[in-house]
């Protein structure tokens, strides 16, 4: 009997191993982080019968450290059970120039679609130095400028148009335990709005001899240490941590991307409680713009399949089944204007028309880099380097990291 | 007097008790919590609204039950194979003397020395160039290998002290070698086997380097919670989402250890003395 | 007669040890000559750099402010954390030992630590330290109303928090161990002892701790081995912040070998790391040895 045991169990282990091997009637394996989304599954179902293949999605990690290094994986060893992934900027930014991604001009990005792509975007993020394209946005996204309209009410104001509307809103609305401006300012984060900060006061995140960056590092220091309009916690504070504490109403503004699911969630959303603003005019206006796009893995042994399915999402219908299914705003401006009359429509062609609109500054090592200056930035507003020292240095990872 | 010491002893056991389990206590409230009432400050420790729609969001979009499965298949195999092939090993080791012998143990118990992170990098390339890179018998094979120096170590020691005579006189009888494995020194061999499957069933369990960094589409349960469904927006995880999780992994644990405390205290007692 | 019969089938031994052998081999073996290999080359694989390179990445190892900011909190990690492993280890192993009715189910609870995943406590701790919402600030505040302290920006408490997470969990785990000791010390020394008139405590320090000091010893050698790799905490709990100020050796490398694809630095790293361990063991095996009597 108990010789038998073993055995048996042998022989069901191979039984199975040889049944998961076999798993493959997928045309194409897709690695996104929309998995998880509740909608996903009707999204997908929408792809399929609109290209007609069998898709298998994985789900990509959700913590930050994990995807990075998943991905980064699965391109650089040229892992081919994987076709698309769905890849963030700080990503794409780093493997564009690698050649472990197809150029899609010719197939799905063709010169007649090309120009309904935010133009600065595209070539900043998913250019690579031969000109070819690597990915396609999935949605567009823009690190907005959110308002808690009860402390707008509150204190006062009518509106945040400049930057001393700004300052003053800021100071007015740090009151009873509140700050008036909140951060997500960890590590891994920061870079977010130091680098509107730096745009914001005309300056160059790639070169920090430009006076205008000291005065926008300045202003952050001020923020924290002189008027201490917001608190030195925000520098543990990732975006969770952040949007809570806006809910909760510690914060009277801040820079968050996304069209606000969290706020609807609590239901703290609406025009009288937190919505979406105008940037403010500083030296400039000037917003960020972020997507997640799919991009081909060079090693996939399934181009063919793959194309449809970018030039499906690349198309009008796939982009508005994007944002029916998951709230993933259209990153071509012809499908947006297909879209219902919004709220997050209006402010986002507002954006579209009056301000400066960036991809985020990234060099090749995007994370050294990223995370150099994020804990360069938390040694600068602890007070351990000055804002000098700090320019320094950031000028030292930008010339190490280009 | 005698009282006083009592009364110290159940203190001291209580703060204990308290320590352990106090933040399991808070992981646990925190995931039946809904989501709009999670973030009070102070900590609401008995919940207003206590609800299970944390769990249930997890089981419809986590694919809860795929991810045990995943996990039963490797830890499960795992535990088994490295069981079989060191029983074996041990009664090599055990029953037999040779310097080339001596050599293989110090061998395979040094091994332990080798830190995950120093062959992580190569040994990924090497599977992915063999095709067991997320593969079950891959991460079986990587899994069994993490175990086996402390299996042979317990199940060597273990049989060392329990004479050969037996099976020497089943020998003289006529008995192969096969015959007195099985019917002899396996039955002999039955705590040790019963605390090793136990222990390395745990270990295997909590092992998150492996999956993480040698499987894509496999998925375990560990690594699970750094794959948690976003609600709401691309660039957060909510801590309910996260407690909850967490106590999908707890609670089949505790169980477990309820059911087998006995066999482990034993069995990690019995290896500390042997060496 | 005996040794002839062991002799002649000595080839049956090797066929018994040869799959644990082989498995055991396979993935330890080769990977390491092979990280080894590697450390010689400079390989950057976002800027498709391959270039061989002798001995300089050691080199740059040494002078690297992350490497060195990496050693500097391993080496106070490891040397608090076994010191309080210790201390507390074997204050928990004379709990568990005392005789009293709840002394099962003491050792039931104490079992749970041991038995979950470092990355649940890891990351559960990331929550619990947050100076709003987390668990530790709010009991602190039972005690001291407006205690206020975000643990995980700041260098030596978030090092703390990292220390206190890792001896939540393997405290439990290395006082069982001390207990195992314990059981073999006759009841009939302390009897003694008693009516000689000694205390609890003077008992404790002239009889127990001279009789589980080399089990201890010994414990603590594999212990501190165990600390030296750890990574799974700083993983999901630190991220290896603030700035660098947790990242543990085995963090740094990993982060180095599979995020920012610098395989030959990584495979650097990861040599120093293995040849410390080697050192380390060797001298502490041989120095036990010696006070073995």
């Amino acid at each position: 009997m108990k010789k038998l045991l073993p055995i048996l169990l042998v022989i069901l282990m191979l039984g199975i191993f040889t049944g998961y091997a076999n798993g493959s009637e997928y045309d194409l394996t897709l690695f996104t982080v929309w998995k998880t989304n509740p909608n996903f599954d009707q999204w997908l179902s929408g792809v399929e019968s609109a290209t007609g293949l069998k898709i298998n999605a994985i789900a990509e990690p959700t913590d930050t450290d994990t995807r990075q290094q998943k991905v980064v994986t699965i391109l650089s060893s040229g892992d081919s059970s994987i076709d698309i992934l769905h890849i963030n900027d700080e990503m794409g930014t780093s493997v564009k120039n690698t050649g472990w991604l197809v150029p899609l001009n010719d197939t799905v990005l063709t010169d007649d679609i090309i120009g309904y792509f935010p133009q600065g975007y595209m070539a900043d993020m998913l250019t690579s130095k031969d000109g070819g394209i690597i990915g396609v946005p999935s949605y567009v996204g823009y690190l907005a400028f959110w308002i808690d309209q009860v402390k707008l009410d509150k204190y006062g104001f009518k509106s945040i148009d400049a930057k001393e509307d700004f300052v003053a809103f800021a100071k007015a609305a740090t009151e009873g335990g509140n700050y008036g401006y909140g951060g997500s300012w960890e590590k891994t984060y920061i870079h977010n709005e130091l680098g509107i900060f730096v745009n914001l006061f005309g300056g160059d995140y790639l070169d920090w001899t430009n006076p205008a960056n000291k005065e926008a590092i300045q202003f952050m220091y001020d923020m924290v240490n002189t008027w201490k309009v917001t608190p030195v916690d925000v520098l543990a504070d990732k975006y969770e941590q952040m949007n809570q504490k806006f809910i909760d109403g510690k914060y009277a503004m801040l820079f968050m991307w996304g069209t606000g699911g969290a706020f609807r969630d609590a239901g703290r959303y609406g025009e009288d409680q937190i919505h979406l603003a105008p940037i403010p005019q500083f030296a400039t206006k000037s917003i960020f713009t972020d997507s997640w796009s799919f991009v081909l893995n060079s090693a996939s042994k399934n181009k063919e399949a793959a194309i449809k399915f970018l030039q499906y999402v690349a198309s009008k219908e796939g982009m508005v089944s994007g944002w029916d299914n998951v709230l993933a705003y259209p990153a071509r401006s012809d499908a947006a204007q297909l879209l219902p009359d919004s709220d997050v429509k209006d402010m986002y062609s507002l954006y579209q028309r009056t301000c400066i609109v960036r991809g985020r500054p990234m060099l090749p090592q995007t994370m050294e880099f990223l995370t150099d200056m994020g804990t360069i930035f938390q040694l600068c507003m602890q007070d351990k380097i000055t804002v000098d020292e700090f320019c320094v240095r950031a000028q030292q990872y930008v010339e190490r990291y280009k | 007097m005698l009282n006083v010491s009592l009364i110290f002893k159940w203190l001291l056991a209580f703060i204990v008790v308290f320590i352990i389990l106090f933040p399991l206590y808070w992981i646990f409230t925190s995931s039946i919590t809904p989501p709009g009432e999670l973030f009070s400050s102070p900590i609401d420790y008995l919940p207003d609204h206590p609800t299970l729609s944390s769990y249930l969001y997890l089981i419809q979009h986590v694919g809860l039950m795929e991810k045990v499965g995943s996990t039963l298949i490797v830890v499960g195999s795992s535990v088994i194979i490295s069981t079989m092939i060191c029983i074996l090993a041990a009664y090599g080791f055990a029953r037999y003397q040779s310097k080339g012998l001596t050599v293989a143990l110090m061998f395979i118990l040094f091994s332990m020395l080798i830190p995950a992170v120093v062959t992580a990098r190569p040994l990924y390339d090497f599977m992915r160039k063999i095709n067991l890179f997320d593969t079950y018998p891959g991460l079986i094979i990587l899994y069994t290998s993490s175990i086996i120096p402390f299996s042979v170590l317990i199940l060597k020691n273990f049989l060392s002290d329990i004479p050969a005579s037996i099976e020497e006189a089943a020998e003289i009888d006529g008995a192969s070698l096969i015959q007195r494995l099985v019917y002899i020194v396996i039955p002999l061999m039955r705590p040790a086997i019963a605390t090793v499957v136990i222990i390395n069933f745990i270990t295997c369990l909590n092992n998150f380097f492996i999956p993480l960094f040698y499987a894509n589409n496999i998925l375990v349960l560990s690594t699970a919670i750094v794959q948690l469904p976003l609600k709401g927006s691309l660039h957060i995880v909510q801590w309910d989402l996260v407690s909850a999780m967490g106590w999908v992994i707890i609670f089949p644990i505790i169980i477990f250890i309820l059911i087998f405390e006995k066999q482990i205290m034993s069995g990690i007692m019995a290896g500390s003395v042997k060496n | 007669m005996q040794t002839k019969k062991k002799f002649n089938l000595l080839w049956v031994a090797w066929i018994l040890i040869l799959p644990a052998l082989l498995i055991r081999g396979f993935t330890t073996v080769y990977p390491i000559f092979e990280t080894f290999r590697i450390s010689l080359y400079d390989i950057r694989l976002f800027k498709g750099i391959i270039e061989f390179v002798g001995f300089q990445n050691y080199v740059t190892v040494f002078k690297d402010p992350k490497v060195i900011a990496s050693v500097k909190f391993t080496v106070i990690f490891v040397l608090s954390s076994m010191a309080l492993h210790i201390v507390l280890g074997i204050i928990l192993a004379l709990i568990l030992n005392m005789n009293f009715k709840g002394r099962k189910f003491l050792r039931t609870i104490v079992l749970i630590p041991w038995a979950m995943p470092m990355v649940v406590v890891g990351i559960a701790a990331r929550w619990a330290f947050d100076n709003d919402y987390g668990l530790v600030n709010d009991f602190i505040r039972w005690f001291v109303p407006n205690f206020k302290l975000s643990w995980l920006i700041y260098t030596n408490s978030s090092r703390l928090a990292v220390i206190a997470m890792d001896l939540w969990k393997d405290i439990p785990f290395f006082a069982i161990l001390v207990l195992a000791g314990l059981q073999f010390i006759p009841e009939e020394i302390y009897e003694a002892a008693r009516v000689d008139g000694a205390g609890p405590i003077q008992s404790f320090f002239k009889i127990t701790l001279p009789l589980i000091t080399k089990n201890v010893l010994i414990l603590s050698i594999f212990f501190t081995m165990w600390r030296l790799v750890s990574f799974d905490i700083v993983y999901s709990m630190t991220s290896g912040g603030p700035g660098e100020d947790t990242a543990l050796i085995a963090y740094r490398i990993t982060t180095e070998a599979f995020t920012n694809l610098n395989l030959g630095y990584g495979a650097t790293l990861a040599v120093v790391l293995f040849l410390v361990m080697v050192l380390f063991s060797s001298i502490t095996l041989l120095w036990v040895k010696k006070i073995d009597y």
